[in-house]
């Protein structure tokens, strides 16, 4: 039976449409998932050298005085990320299949989750270097790694008992905070309980047991708590957010210009992936940190990460335009729409994303006057030019974009992967490097500054132009645009 | 007035839909019958240019669809749920297809008073977005959205199935209406052929795609639609 169910697990992961994109989509998502599984290996060797090298310490004691923070920011990612896989058990539950069995079957598929064997990537290399480069007792290194490696499945149960009960979960941050405030101003110092504590796993033979055993009693009030809400109205229903009609009244003074602004701060305020994509753009943010790496202290390279810290939600909303109206798009293509506005709300709600990105970047005044110019400038450029020509690629972009889900909106970038778009990118990003590097090398940086201010004003008066070939896009593709949304 | 002259629609090797000529004068309540994969939809989805058609075209006013946009003045569709917005809330749809109407607010709230029973309370002020609702609910929310603004020309594909009997009474009564005083004109769509018969006064039955049938609705059709289906059944069954 267990069989059967992992059968039709396995036909859902392949048959899923998003695995089903393009070969060039899939090669780039297994480069990401082996970059990103990488990272996570080389994490320990950092560490581990890390500490011997530099700090001259014990790694497996710096380990454990921090485990106790690390412990706490998983429990809190797995409570905002990591789900219940209760999504398609449903049509099992009038099938001759005991409920017993689904209530294992839903534990078993959280036990293969990612979130915990995940941690072995990093926990195994570390082993690893413990015994075979620092010369600790292999026994007692494995017994340790059985320990943490229990706390995590800990952490995944707890989580699933903790499930919408916000009040633990909030208390528990706050006091992780203010110990780690204590911590930085050594009044306490939790890290010194957390070393003894996960140390011990290492010292004394048999502590390892009570992880284990914790994990095992947690295991079992997690079943119990998952066989008492196996309902369609308990446990298995998701959470429906309660709805609330709200406008923005100021912008009805702008028509329906006015409307379709609203409309767009509603969907990135409910919807779960436009949600996420804001979330991300926020990451974007902290691409200028990369100035500190090699290779990016000239202005070229320092003008494309401008680019994108003032850009984040310049790219992750607007290259989506109009696929984040794909779920209802025939209705749009049947209501007398003015396109022009449609667009221009669009367009709007992206310069405010830049602004805004603009004022947040001030923080890399920290790092230099100049860098903070360089930002500025590919801020200018980007409200000017990059705002419509993002919009202008997004046209051609035609993957549907599920509104209610989440990970399916990451990597919506790449998708939007075909030759327009790379050839768009010569006026979004090597144009404006090309002519700050110059102007920078030849006047210096007010005047390199300038020029991209001048640029950004000519992209402005430019402005109806290029929505008329967007409006005409998407009225030369909608037929092909139509039958591409159909396929969610 | 609806003109349809010489349209077919090819997909690959198969013609899922060829009708010669069909005019639907102004103010017809316009029936459209015929099993599944009969070219209901594809008729409807041509009519509002979803669709390229392969051969002929289809004139409202005087104006072909898939030229020029003049036919989204007059026309307004309810055909699945790619016409709901699932992320709002049904005031805040109702608001948004009002102001693409011309509508402000108050007329909208003055509009849908009538709709009050027809509602039945889930709707209006029930704090749930339109992806939250029932499927039944949806429903009313998508056929009453294609209503707003009183359009001259109004497409329901299937409106009858998934809506409670009380609800599918006060359709049949408001396109009765509708049609009798304001001239509006209504096509819709259905399997279901008593409530077909009973709302329109032409009916046109589509069979792969062919049209089989073009009648004016007396107390007989629905017999005469029955009749149809039942032979066809029979003819199945002997061959």
């Amino acid at each position: 039976m267990y069989w059967r169910l992992i059968q039709l697990e396995f036909k859902n992961f392949i048959r899923n449409p998003q695995f089903g994109a393009n070969l060039g989509m899939k090669i780039l998502m297994f480069f990401g998932m082996a970059y990103f599984s990488a990272i996570f290996v080389a994490l320990p060797f950092l560490l581990y050298f890390f500490a011997k090298k530099k700090l001259l310490a014990d790694p497996l004691l710096l380990f454990c005085k921090y485990f106790i923070y690390y412990w706490a920011f998983d429990l809190l990612l797995r409570y905002f990320i990591q789900q219940m896989p209760t999504q398609n058990i449903k049509p099992f539950l009038t099938l001759g299949i005991t409920k017993k069995k689904l209530v294992k079957y839903t534990l078993l598929k959280i036990l293969v989750n990612f979130f915990n064997w995940g941690n072995l990537l990093f926990l195994l290399p570390f082993a690893g270097l413990l015994i075979l480069d620092g010369g600790f007792s292999a026994v007692q290194v494995i017994m340790f790694t059985i320990g943490v490696f229990a706390i995590f499945y800990f952490n995944n149960f707890l989580n699933i008992l903790l499930n919408g009960k916000n009040l633990i979960l909030y208390s528990v941050f706050g006091v992780m905070a203010i110990f780690s405030g204590l911590e930085y101003f050594k009044i306490i110092a939790l890290s010194t309980y957390s070393e003894k504590i996960f140390y011990s796993l290492y010292q004394f033979p048999g502590v390892f047991l009570i992880p284990v055993v914790l994990a095992i009693l947690a295991a079992c009030f997690a079943y119990q708590e998952i066989y008492k809400n196996f309902y369609l109205d308990k446990g298995l229903e998701l959470k429906v957010a309660e709805g609330k009609t709200e406008n923005i009244a100021f912008l009805n003074r702008y028509g329906v210009m006015g409307t379709f602004l609203n409309n767009d701060i509603r969907l990135l305020k409910r919807s779960k992936a436009a949600k996420s994509a804001l979330i991300a753009s926020l990451f974007f943010l902290f691409y200028g940190l990369l100035t500190f790496t090699k290779g990016y202290e000239n202005s070229f390279m320092q003008l494309f990460t401008g680019i994108f810290v003032t850009g984040g939600f310049m790219l992750m909303f607007g290259q989506r335009v109009p696929s984040w109206d794909s779920s209802y798009y025939p209705l749009m293509m049947t209501q007398n729409v003015p396109y022009k506005k449609y667009l221009q709300a669009k367009w709007a709600l992206i310069v405010i994303g830049i602004l805004v990105s603009i004022i947040l970047s001030s923080a890399y005044l920290l790092v230099s006057w100049e860098f903070y110019l360089t930002v500025f400038a590919a801020g200018l450029y980007n409200l000017g030019v990059n705002a419509y020509i993002t919009l202008l690629a997004g046209a051609f972009n035609k993957k549907p974009v599920d509104l209610n889900s989440k990970s399916k909106s990451f990597g919506g970038g790449a998708n939007s992967f075909n030759m327009k778009t790379v050839l768009l990118t010569i006026p979004q990003l090597i144009l404006p490097m090309g002519v700050f590097a110059l102007v920078k090398y030849f006047f210096g940086i007010y005047p390199a500054v300038a020029s991209l201010g001048i640029l950004g004003i000519i992209g402005f008066l430019l402005r109806d132009k290029v929505f008329d070939i967007i409006v005409k896009v998407y009225k030369t593709e909608k037929y092909s645009t139509l039958d591409a949304f159909k396929k969610v | 007035m609806i003109s349809i002259q010489n349209i077919s629609k090819v997909y690959g090797t198969k013609k899922v839909l060829h009708i010669e000529n069909l005019v639907i004068p102004k103010g017809e309540s316009f029936g459209l019958v015929g099993n599944n994969g009969a070219g209901k939809t594809t008729l409807f989805s041509l009519l509002l240019d979803l669709i390229e058609p392969t051969t002929g075209f289809i004139e409202i006013d005087g104006n072909k669809v898939h030229e020029n946009e003049n036919w989204k003045k007059q026309v307004s569709a309810f055909i699945d749920d790619t016409f709901l917005i699932g992320y709002l809330t049904p005031e805040e749809y109702f608001y948004f297809l009002g102001e693409l109407r011309g509508q402000n607010k108050a007329n909208v709230d003055d509009f849908l008073q009538q709709f009050t029973d027809f509602f039945n309370g889930e709707i209006l002020n029930a704090k749930k977005y339109v992806r939250d609702l029932s499927k039944g609910n949806q429903k009313k929310v998508g056929i009453v959205g294609a209503l707003i603004g009183t359009p001259e020309i109004i497409v329901l594909d299937e409106p009858f199935a998934n809506l409670d009997p009380s609800t599918q009474i006060k359709l049949k009564k408001l396109i009765k209406d509708w049609t009798q005083n304001e001239q509006v004109t209504f096509l819709i769509s259905s399997h279901d052929l008593a409530h077909t018969t009973e709302v329109s006064n032409r009916i046109v039955l589509l069979d792969k795609g062919e049209l089989i049938k073009d009648i004016i609705t007396t107390p007989e059709t629905l017999k005469e639609l029955e009749d149809f289906f039942a032979h066809s059944v029979e003819r199945e069954i002997v061959l």
